[in-house]
């Protein structure tokens, strides 16, 4: 048992503007996890206190691009064509086309991507993590090239990355189906047809890759055999409920506990994408061909458990046309996916484990929809905070699935 | 009389008819922005005339699991045990208080969040038939506040299944 802190254990959650050294201690000895997500939660924290974000302009980002291209470049190199996108929840993200001459390529114009923390966003991610999987992934599934990374915002405000742009959609340009980032797409039969076999594929790929086959130095690597991935996971989860809500949910507090006597022992370490997702691939419509795959931010060493049980939610998917079939993300009906992932993968489900990370993305969930976005929004830390604020009308749907699946259980 | 509702009404024709058409096309981040904001004004508009009565239901509903999770005969320590009767005693009665400040709604319902909160937390350490009273009145009590939470967040489109949820007059009256 930790000794009472009132910072941390009283009723008075506006501490959580300015929270002490005591309080930032006291949540990493409570909620151990990895030391990348250790460090990043550390700095969110040390750093809240400072000043919201502010707009920058398309000149003001340009000038640190200019920065790190003269680091990194020996040549002469021209930016273009900087513009903004949309879609991006949790990162800033910039278009910009460079002419340069890559010293293995030869010249080259290309169209490329900056993406960027806000001061504080939706989630706290590590570039670093993106940049190791990413470059992991190359030539394995589609992913988009990546060029360079600002590790600590020595160039631009806040950690950033550069890549190469993909072009494609998220969704048909024509449904009007799909939410938030692209939840619960419909895809219509005929592009579903084309687009599920890669997803399987692609998940495939990811989970039996060989994390010890390239070099992953962001993430820490959980022992197979132990319950070391689920209390990882479950502790930042917990860490971000902590240090981010602004009212109690009793009901959050029995899950986590419920998780805490649970924790499931995982059989095989592997990569856990963390996002992987209808909303998360680009697609050419006219193919149906998959592009990139995008949002390795919350990529992890460990229980494949996690992704399956995060794509298969039901905020995920919808129902098809016949009304009685549910199609995961979109594309898999429920009653086939589970069959279709143990045969493109060899690996096998355990609906135990599956139920254990369901009802941690259900935590998980909350604490980004009902704590994160509220303190982001009310220190004003992101480039998004209204949508942040939005989010929280998913809460609901969340503690009724959570609340159902904890029934079953107790 | 008050005048908000109007208002919001101008805010929104402010932004439609004068702030939108001034954002630079290219501004793709802008507009988006602007149909977020719109969205939410018209929410709001939607929920302004419940606003106090959110505040009274939370009141209660925090008021009712409190007092079911008091009601378990569990080990509770000296602290928790003290939390929790202080907090219903702080907030009974503010409930039949028609004058009561939202502020003071607010304080009492975070204090009854707070107690409930340390009451499961040491439940974790109960012998497993306790602990699991302790857990299930926590999920009873909470039913009442997710139907309220969904029909309060319906307009903003997030609810799979919008035809099941409730009217907002009705389960505001809860628990």
């Amino acid at each position: 048992m930790h000794p009472y802190l009132d910072e941390v254990d009283g009723n008075d959650f506006t501490t959580r503007d300015t929270p002490s050294p005591a309080f930032i201690a006291a949540m990493s000895a409570r909620y151990p996890t990895e030391r990348e997500t250790d460090a990043l939660y550390v700095r969110k924290m040390q750093r809240r206190s400072g000043p919201p974000y502010q707009r920058m302009t398309l000149d003001e980002l340009k000038a640190c691009l200019d920065g790190l291209l003269g680091a990194h470049l020996t040549g002469a190199y021209e930016v273009s064509d900087c513009g903004w996108f949309t879609g991006g929840v949790s990162k800033i993200q910039m278009g910009f086309t460079l002419a340069w001459t890559d010293p293995v390529e030869g010249p080259k114009r290309e169209r490329l991507v900056i993406r960027m923390d806000p001061n504080e966003g939706s989630n706290t991610t590590s570039r670093e993590r993106e940049w190791d999987l990413l470059r992991a992934f190359e030539g394995v599934i589609p992913v988009p090239k990546v060029y360079w990374i600002d590790r600590e915002g020595k160039w631009f405000p806040e950690p950033a990355l550069v890549y190469a742009f993909v072009p494609g959609v998220t969704k048909p340009r024509t449904t009007a189906t799909g939410r938030v980032s692209g939840l619960g797409t419909n895809f219509g039969p005929e592009l579903r047809q084309k687009l599920a076999p890669q997803f399987l594929k692609h998940l495939a790929a990811i989970h039996t890759f060989d994390p010890a086959s390239t070099p992953l130095p962001s993430m820490d690597v959980p022992r197979p055999g132990t319950t070391d991935s689920g209390l990882w996971q479950l502790n930042r989860a917990r860490r971000v409920w902590e240090e981010d809500r602004g009212e109690d949910v009793p009901l959050v507090e029995v899950a986590c506990n419920w998780l805490e006597r649970n924790l499931p022992v995982t059989d095989h370490v592997g990569v856990v994408h963390g996002d992987f997702r209808s909303g998360n691939f680009l697609f050419d419509e006219a193919t149906g061909r998959i592009d990139a795959w995008l949002d390795w931010e919350r990529g992890h060493l460990g229980d494949r458990h996690r992704d399956l049980a995060w794509m298969t939610d039901l905020t995920m998917g919808h129902y098809g046309e016949d009304g009685t079939t549910y199609y995961v993300c979109g594309l898999i009906p429920q009653h086939d996916f589970f069959r279709l992932y143990e045969e493109a993968s060899g690996l096998t489900i355990d609906p135990e484990r599956l139920a254990w990370y369901r009802i941690l993305n259900s935590v998980q969930i909350l604490g980004s929809v009902i704590a994160t976005g509220y303190r982001v929004a009310r220190l004003g830390k992101s480039h998004q905070d209204i949508l942040l604020t939005r989010v929280k009308g998913m809460a609901p749907t969340v503690m009724a699935q959570l609340s159902r699946l904890l029934r079953e259980r107790l | 009389m008050d005048n908000t509702e109007n208002t919001l009404r101008a805010v929104l024709k402010a932004l439609t008819d004068v702030v939108g058409p001034a954002i630079e096309p290219s501004d793709v981040l802008a507009r988006e922005q602007l149909r977020l904001v719109t969205d939410y004004v018209k929410f709001v508009q939607q929920r302004l005339d419940y606003l106090e009565a959110r505040e009274r239901f939370e009141l209660r509903h925090g008021l009712a699991l409190a007092r079911a999770v008091a009601a378990i005969d569990a080990p509770w320590s000296q602290p928790v045990r003290a939390s929790l009767a202080d907090a219903v005693a702080a907030g009974e009665p503010l409930v039949a208080d028609a004058a009561a400040p939202v502020a003071a709604l607010r304080a009492a319902t975070a204090a009854l969040g707070g107690a409930a909160r340390r009451a499961v937390r040491e439940s974790q350490g109960f012998p497993a038939g306790i602990r699991r009273a302790v857990e299930l009145a926590v999920l009873d009590a909470s039913e009442p506040r997710i139907r309220f939470e969904r029909a309060w967040y319906l307009p903003l489109g997030f609810d799979p299944a919008a035809s099941e949820v409730a009217s907002l007059e009705t389960v505001i009256a809860g628990p």
